[in-house]
């Protein structure tokens, strides 16, 4: 592939990227294009992102359409040289298409262009099929020689099937043996990708979610994922319950029956609007049901008198009028200094292994527009208020404009939502998986109370706790609210 | 290139290696196997007349006949690697192996270790394993595990003509002690065996098949039963992987788990005892190793924990069969 033609594809924005949207070309078919121009903007589950172009020329090819959800890796458009003739751009989008469809989930990144996940946009064209799996970096592409290559034989295969030179690879074992962890040990240090259970579940139709489980033959697995059917709802009639080809057969013919007969068919009479669902909506949808079927949450609710938070924040903003600490940053720290103190809070949980982190790195929920999103404070308990409040406002001012980076928003050891300005007086939210808890705040409200035999108003806010019982209890989750209630009504000692 | 019997390629192998080597000597109870008297002697070259016509070209200062004395002549055959020499013993059968086992567990295992490297022990113990022949319990074990255990022991099993010639070549040219398994149903087994002299390294098994549904792993006459085994089942749609694990020690850990890692299924075939076993210590592998990639419960094909029968009918029975083999295959494959 020479540096004359150039494929735009969809770039993967993320480790749990799997689809993506233009949202809007800037350029179109002809336009001339200077590296580093944006093309477009991509929409993911969480962010939009602006496309790069990664060397000038010009735009060709037919442009991907807007607003269609398409796999990290799908061809959007070209970036050519001028001399390239219509021909060859034709002859190189069937060759794409072929890679494409012969090896789906597989990228050859053949730019020298590393994958940085710090620079402000994703490394703009790729090319190569779709990257999903592995992305192999250009410093370790190439063929070998099975014969003159010491590798076990599953090393072989996995290099063959995604053109890995082994000549560039080093084996650690007996007699410098190459594995599939030596393959694995040199992309990632040369900036490739791997995720590993494609790259093991190497077999066609297998990884399909909950089939691997169900007795079926090669066929009918393969008609089932090609049809998308889930093999769990066919009814198997072969020997020890095995899945036929004639049983996915009968599937399609009841099930596309059942699609143009049983289900009623909706009036239509301009009733209703359909209404696309966007890439974060189901993303969101994703997620939180995860969290909910997983997670067994528990809550714990308590009441926190905020009189002398509200006055310190006040003296401090008074003191110096070049800054605005708001309620959410006081949060936001006394969470800090909590989650430090009960580091059993401060924690990831994948259902196998409990992470615990040194540092408290606090997502805030931001309402946007078309859903919500967690911008993340890194390492919140390093900074003191003032540098905090300018950190958390820059960050939901970018997240309310869409222009939160990956790195903003991966991650995070805790969450809070804070939905008292809307008017709600309490609320319980639902845990952010990997993390184990989430705290909801509800608005300030002026409450009687008793002080001192005697009623007094004073401004209460309440604080809910959801948390994953698989690895919390009651009484860690109560540890943590009372430390935070300390702190939230004794505030000197947290500034 | 041309078909040889098991027989004739370990002959070849261990001629090869004498024309090439003069430190490498043969020495056992019957290699030259004469009778004593004038005129006989190469008459029978072992007891499997593995090493015949060997006397004739060698002489008998490299194909020694000993008395039946295990002790002494694989003392000696120790001594002698130590001094430099490259001896290949012939143990006759592995079940032999307690009548001489300080000399090779003790003396050969232990020896370039507790020296600290200053002497090596470049020493091969050939013997035969494996039942089938109804030749009793003292003739018919596959005493592998019992040589695995030790530390400092190589153990090698080939399961074809082809792979007994390389891995004899190289086991040869080994500077530590290599327990050479033959397993007597095979002698007469032929395969296609280049003239040349080739080696095959220790400790790095082979796909006999490829597939993506079931690993089986498997040693020695196992492998060949596995690959019938696979070779039927492909027919049902249950594509196999066997592994020819060639060498217990050392043992290829890394294919072993790569391949499990592939298919999730795992079933380990073994003619030796079950318990504290071989196929106990592959299962145990992938128990610590490739757990999170297992989709079912592993399963061993091994005899019943008990001493070989003599009965014909019952040592069929005792051997893991063809049959076994597919129905742990198919029980792996179904099972959820």
């Amino acid at each position: 592939m020479s540096d004359r033609i150039q494929a735009i594809v969809m770039p993967k924005l993320g480790l749990s990227m799997t689809e993506g949207m233009v949202t809007k070309w800037y350029v179109s078919n002809g336009s001339k294009v200077q590296a580093g121009e944006i093309l477009a903007d991509i929409e993911t589950s969480k962010i939009t992102n602006e496309l790069e172009a990664f060397s000038p020329g010009i735009i060709r090819g037919d442009l991907a359409e807007e607003g269609i959800d398409l796999p990290v890796g799908t061809l959007l458009g070209l970036i050519v040289t001028e001399d390239v003739s219509n021909e060859e751009i034709r002859e190189f989008i069937d060759r794409f298409d072929q890679t494409s469809i012969e090896d789906p989930g597989i990228a050859i990144q053949n730019e020298a262009s590393v994958p940085s996940t710090t620079r402000h946009s994703k490394p703009a064209t790729t090319v190569g099929a779709a990257s999903q799996g592995i992305i192999v970096p250009v410093s370790l592409g190439g063929s070998f020689e099975t014969e003159q290559i010491h590798a076990t034989h599953l090393a072989k295969k996995l290099a063959a099937k995604h053109n890995i030179d082994l000549g560039k690879v080093e084996g650690t074992g007996r007699r410098g043996r190459i594995s599939i962890a030596d393959i694995q040990t040199a992309i990632l240090s040369q900036g490739g990708t791997w995720n590993t259970d494609l790259a093991h579940s190497s077999g066609p139709a297998k990884s399909v979610a909950g089939s691997p489980q169900i007795s079926a033959t090669p066929l009918a697995r393969k008609m089932a994922t090609q049809n998308k059917i889930d093999l769990n709802l066919i009814t198997p009639s072969g020997r020890n319950g095995r899945i036929t080809r004639s049983d996915v057969e009968e599937f399609i013919r009841n099930h596309m029956a059942q699609s143009s007969s049983n289900i009623p068919e909706l009036p239509d009479h301009g009733d209703f609007e359909e209404i696309p669902i966007s890439t974060m909506r189901k993303r969101i949808g994703q997620r939180m049901s995860e969290s909910v079927n997983t997670a067994p949450h528990f809550r714990l609710s308590i009441d926190v008198n905020i009189d002398r938070l509200l006055a310190l924040r006040k003296s401090i903003n008074t003191d110096d009028p070049d800054i605005r600490i708001s309620i959410n940053d006081l949060l936001i720290r006394a969470c800090a200094k909590s989650l430090l103190e009960v580091p059993e809070i401060n924690c990831q949980y994948d259902g196998y292994s409990l992470k615990r982190f040194t540092h408290a790195d606090i997502a805030v929920a931001v309402a946007i527009d078309d859903g919500l999103i967690t911008p993340i404070v890194r390492k919140a308990n390093t900074y003191d208020i003032r540098s905090l409040s300018e950190k958390v406002e820059n960050l939901i001012i970018r997240a309310k404009t869409g222009r939160l980076m990956p790195d903003d928003i991966l991650g995070g050891t805790f969450t809070i939502s804070n939905l008292g300005m809307f008017g709600i007086t309490s609320f319980d939210a639902i845990i952010n998986p990997p993390q184990i808890a989430i705290l909801a705040i509800g608005q300030v409200e002026r409450k009687m109370v008793e002080i001192d035999s005697r009623p007094e108003f004073v401004n209460i806010m309440n604080m809910t706790l959801s948390c994953d019982h698989r690895v919390l209890d009651g009484a860690i989750g109560a540890k943590f609210l009372s430390c935070l209630k300390k702190y939230l009504e004794n505030p000197s000692e947290m500034i | 290139m041309s078909e040889k019997s098991l027989r004739e390629a370990i002959n070849e192998a261990l001629r090869l290696e004498m024309q090439r080597d003069a430190k490498v000597f043969l020495i056992g109870e019957d290699i030259a196997g004469g009778t004593g008297g004038e005129g006989e002697e190469d008459a029978w070259g072992g007891v499997m007349g593995v090493t015949k016509g060997l006397f004739g070209e060698f002489g008998g200062h490299r194909v020694i006949d000993t008395p039946i004395s295990e002790t002494a002549y694989i003392g000696a055959a120790v001594g002698a690697a130590v001094t430099g020499m490259r001896p290949v013993a012939e143990l006759m059968f592995c079940d032999f192996a307690g009548v001489c086992f300080d000399q090779i567990m003790n003396q050969a295992a232990k020896l370039r270790y507790m020296l600290g490297g200053q002497a090596k022990v470049p020493l091969v113990i050939r013997m035969q394993c494996g039942g089938g022949f109804n030749a009793a319990a003292q003739h018919s074990q596959t005493l592998h595990a019992l040589f695995t255990h030790i530390p400092g022991l190589k153990v090698v099993m080939p399961s074809n003509a082809y792979e007994a010639k390389g891995l004899l070549i190289e086991s040869i040219r080994d500077d530590d002690p290599v327990m050479f398994m033959e397993h007597k149903y095979m002698y007469d087994d032929k395969w296609e065996v280049p003239d040349e002299s080739y080696t095959i390294p220790l400790g790095e098994a082979n796909y006999s098949r490829d597939g993506e549904d079931v690993t089986v792993c498997a040693l020695g006459r196992m492998v060949n039963l596995c690959n019938q085994a696979a070779d039927e089942l492909k027919g049902e749609g249950i594509d196999c992987t066997v592994i020819d694990l060639r060498c217990t020690s050392p043992l290829d850990e890394i294919s072993i788990c790569e391949s499990i890692e592939e298919t999730g299924r795992l079933v380990v075939v073994d003619e030796g005892y079950p318990r504290c076993g071989f196929a106990t210590d592959v299962a145990a592998l992938a128990a610590e190793k490739a757990l999170r990639s297992l989709k079912a419960p592993v399963k061993l094909v091994t005899p019943p924990h008990t001493t070989i029968p003599f009965a014909p009918t019952l040592e069929e029975l005792y051997i893991p069969s063809i049959d076994r083999i597919m129905t742990a295959i198919q029980e792996v494959y179904h099972s959820k």
